[in-house]
């Protein structure tokens, strides 16, 4: 017999882990990453369950924990780039800026330069497939913002992969 | 409608955010607006085109979700009704054990026999008793004559008057040199 906060668990889990690994997949780009930032961000998940106050669902409070799990990670990243680039000041950083006419890899490029606002909105949208209010309540900020970023940030995206705007 | 509008109602449209009503006056202004139709499906596109690439890259995510590292105790591995029957087994035989040992009757027969010490003065065969098998032949007289003038072997670790531990002593010593 599993207690109610197991089954809540492995419920949660079960809805979630799919989109929380997508979503931290289009931060980190490889999937030994990947696997360690799900695993962190349930780990804090369980850590802070019952700091959970009931307000917006439960799948909003977990994308949040996702989200700042994420932003330390990239911190530790930049972190950790700083120190490299000391050796190698006069190269740029990553291959993103390597052409690709491959039109699935154009848009993801497009997709990661987007700068981090836009960027958020987007991977909670396609990759954790949130709704409007639970990327809000992910995010905390209003749904309008919601709107106006994914609006911006598919322009910028039509911009880069090279559609005209007439 | 300025075009910024008709760009997010057709993304709102795309996301599924949009109700039906309004989606309805949407597709009739559209219809009415070659121009918006035509900023409206370019969203659409950009829209369906990054969705597929994230689904893409993102694929391997949704077929590798495994079950959650914690609330999967292996369960059943204790058999709670076998253990409270060898339990009830245990209890039962130390009450019988017990009572048995504080009630019951202890005669001779149920005591601890001592034993004895097997290492006490040996049963030496008294030069008599070799007389009855020996005596009257040639050699049996002379072993009976030497016999009777030596004197029996006698250990002092056999002596009683010394503590156990001497005599230990005693006696490693005494075979030490034997």
């Amino acid at each position: 017999m599993t207690s109610g906060f197991e089954a809540k668990f492995e419920e949660l889990w079960g809805h979630t882990s799919g989109r929380i690994s997508a979503y931290m997949f289009c931060a980190c780009g490889n999937r030994a990453d990947t696997d360690d930032l799900a695993q962190e961000c349930y780990l804090r998940a369980l850590r802070g369950w019952g700091q959970f106050d009931g307000r917006g669902s439960r799948q909003a409070w977990l994308f949040a924990i996702a989200r700042r799990t994420r932003a330390d990670w990239f911190r530790l990243k930049q972190r950790e780039r700083a120190v490299v680039d000391l050796d190698n000041v006069s190269e740029p950083c990553g291959g993103l800026k390597k052409p690709n006419t491959d039109r699935i890899e154009t848009v993801w490029q497009a997709v990661n330069n987007l700068d981090d606002e836009q960027s958020e909105v987007i991977h909670l949208r396609f990759a954790a497939g949130l709704s409007y209010i639970e990327i809000a309540g992910a995010l905390g900020i209003a749904v309008g913002t919601v709107r106006s970023r994914l609006h911006r940030a598919l322009k910028t995206i039509r911009r880069q992969i090279g559609e005209t705007e007439q | 409608m300025k075009r910024e509008r008709i760009e997010r109602l057709a993304i709102d449209v795309a996301a599924g955010e949009l109700n039906e009503d309004a989606e309805a006056l949407l597709n009739a202004y559209l219809a009415e607006h070659p121009k918006a139709k035509q900023w409206a499906e370019q969203m659409l596109t950009t829209y369906e085109k990054t969705q597929e690439a994230i689904a893409e890259k993102t694929s391997w995510a949704n077929t590798t979700a495994g079950t959650p590292f914690v609330g999967k105790k292996p369960t059943g591995w204790v058999k709670w009704r076998s253990v409270g029957r060898w339990a009830a087994v245990v209890t039962f035989s130390i009450i019988i054990g017990f009572a048995a040992g504080r009630w019951g009757t202890t005669d001779e027969a149920m005591g601890i026999a001592l034993m004895e010490p097997t290492r006490g003065p040996a049963p030496v065969k008294t030069v008599s008793d070799l007389k009855e098998k020996y005596a009257g032949t040639f050699w049996g007289d002379k072993m009976l004559a030497l016999l009777e003038h030596r004197p029996a072997q006698q250990y002092k670790a056999d002596l009683h008057s010394v503590s156990l531990w001497d005599r230990y002593r005693l006696y490693k010593k005494e075979k030490r040199y034997e």
